[in-house]
């Protein structure tokens, strides 16, 4: 019960720090999604199962804390979680080289899914889909993004792994 | 069929089905009960993060600039200059106003009622779409009130209100639409939010006067939204695409990342001269 409870003030800690931290420090779409990479950070190091309910649980605080409509930051939780795990049981990731590779793949395909989604966005507000796209993707946010997404994950992983050696004596950090 | 039931692809494309089916046939927010529990029990340590965010920002920032600061020193002087004549200039203007709004027995200006509130969070990619405030019903906010910063620069105005808290939506919201005016022509627009990257005044007819510079300030037609409150500066105009109308891109004098603490315009504090 005390881990949930940890883990969820982790999770909420996260979502505050995406909204009141990270947005007014980066400005407009060039930030880090920490919340996203600490889920696919769980995902790489707690593996699957132990990761995907709480991505879950991640998504609906994320939705409640920005106003977004329920399922809003679930859907893409759950899809990185997956992609993440796939790809883990697929390449080498256990050596030290190949898992910093892996970990910038991961970053590198989180941060095109949110310049796709923030493309989608501008379209949405109405802005012409070229301009949208060029705006999207143009090199200096891609890359400021990516780079900001590859540190989140990268602390992230070293974050999750020390709370995990801090809770494996019991039963490490399983949703049960 | 039954090993396909108990792979991971089953799982998530099962938990994907029904929170996508969710989001879009049932498109509800969080339950205000408990999104109001959450986010008021919460709201101290987001106040925190969010001023240590400003701080942060606010050092990095100062350590960047210390080579141009010599410079910078020496425009502000020059700048200062300018508006220690020009203030003079306003005073003897405003003694006039004063008397002209007299006469046409009008509300004196800069006369209302302020709720200062902190802000909590912002939106989520930082796109300057809105940004929450810690005063809601209790403090007296309703939906629709202007949200002004230095006494009269408006920022955006109150979407949703909850018990301890109000969502604001800003200008450069693609959502916002603001009945404004040019102070120097009388040129008179819709201020848009351009897909949250920043403001646009549209529908300006194509026989008024829009000058690069020009101050843009609210009309007060048409809502709850005080006359006379500025949103920014005219920095280029240009046709509309159909050529019907002008349009003009303004830039506002605050950056709505680096706010830390606003003021909700409740009313007029004063009743009307007789």
């Amino acid at each position: 019960m005390k881990r949930r409870f940890l883990i969820l003030a982790v999770i909420s800690l996260l979502v505050f720090l995406q909204t009141g931290f990270v947005a007014p420090l980066f400005g407009a779409d060039r930030g880090p999604d920490i919340v996203l990479m600490f889920a696919m950070a769980a995902a790489r190091v707690l593996g699957f199962e132990a990761s995907l309910g709480w991505s879950v649980v991640a998504g609906l605080v994320y939705d409640t804390a920005t106003f977004s409509k329920i399922g809003f930051h679930v859907l893409p939780l759950i899809a990185s979680i997956y992609l993440v795990s796939f790809f883990s049981r697929r390449l080498v990731a256990d050596a030290q080289a190949g898992g910093i590779l892996l970990m910038a793949g991961w970053a590198l395909a989180a941060t095109l899914l949110l310049r796709f989604s923030h493309a989608l966005y501008w379209q949405k507000e109405g802005m012409a889909i070229v301009d949208a796209v060029k705006q999207a993707f143009s090199m200096q946010a891609l890359f400021s993004q990516w780079f900001a997404n590859f540190a989140a994950m990268v602390l992230g992983i070293w974050i999750i792994r020390a709370l995990k050696r801090r809770f494996a004596p019991t039963a490490g950090l399983v949703l049960k | 069929m039954r090993k396909f039931f108990a792979t991971r692809l089953f799982k998530v494309l099962l938990l994907g089905a029904f929170w996508g089916g969710f989001l879009v046939f049932f498109g509800n927010y969080a339950p205000k009960g408990v999104s109001n529990i959450f986010l008021s029990l919460t709201a101290p340590v987001r106040s925190a993060i969010h001023s240590a965010a400003l701080t942060f920002k606010e050092v990095g920032g100062f350590l960047g600039a210390i080579g141009s600061l010599k410079k910078e020193n020496e425009q502000i002087r020059m700048h200062n200059l300018d508006l220690e004549a020009e203030n003079a200039l306003l005073k003897d203007m405003q003694r006039e106003n004063a008397l002209l709004r007299e006469q046409l027995e009008l509300l004196p200006r800069d006369k209302y009622a302020l709720i200062a509130a902190s802000i909590l969070s912002m939106d989520e990619a930082g796109r300057g779409t809105w940004i929450e405030i810690n005063k809601g019903e209790e403090a007296g906010i309703r939906s629709g009130m202007a949200v002004v910063v230095s006494r009269s620069i408006l920022i955006g105005r109150v979407e949703e209100v909850y018990e301890s808290r109000a969502k604001v939506m800003l200008l450069s919201n693609p959502k916002s639409a603001i009945n404004v005016v040019s102070a120097q022509t009388g040129a008179k627009g819709v201020l848009k939010g351009e897909y949250g990257l920043g403001m646009i005044m549209d529908m300006v007819l194509q026989m008024d006067v829009l000058n690069k510079g020009d101050s843009i300030v609210t009309s007060g037609i048409g809502s709850e939204m005080p006359r006379g409150l500025l949103v920014g500066g005219v920095q280029q105009t240009h046709p509309s695409e159909d050529h019907l109308f002008q349009q003009a891109v303004i830039s506002s004098p605050v950056r709505f990342s680096a706010l830390e603490h606003v003021f909700v315009v409740k009313g007029a504090l004063e009743e009307k001269n007789k």
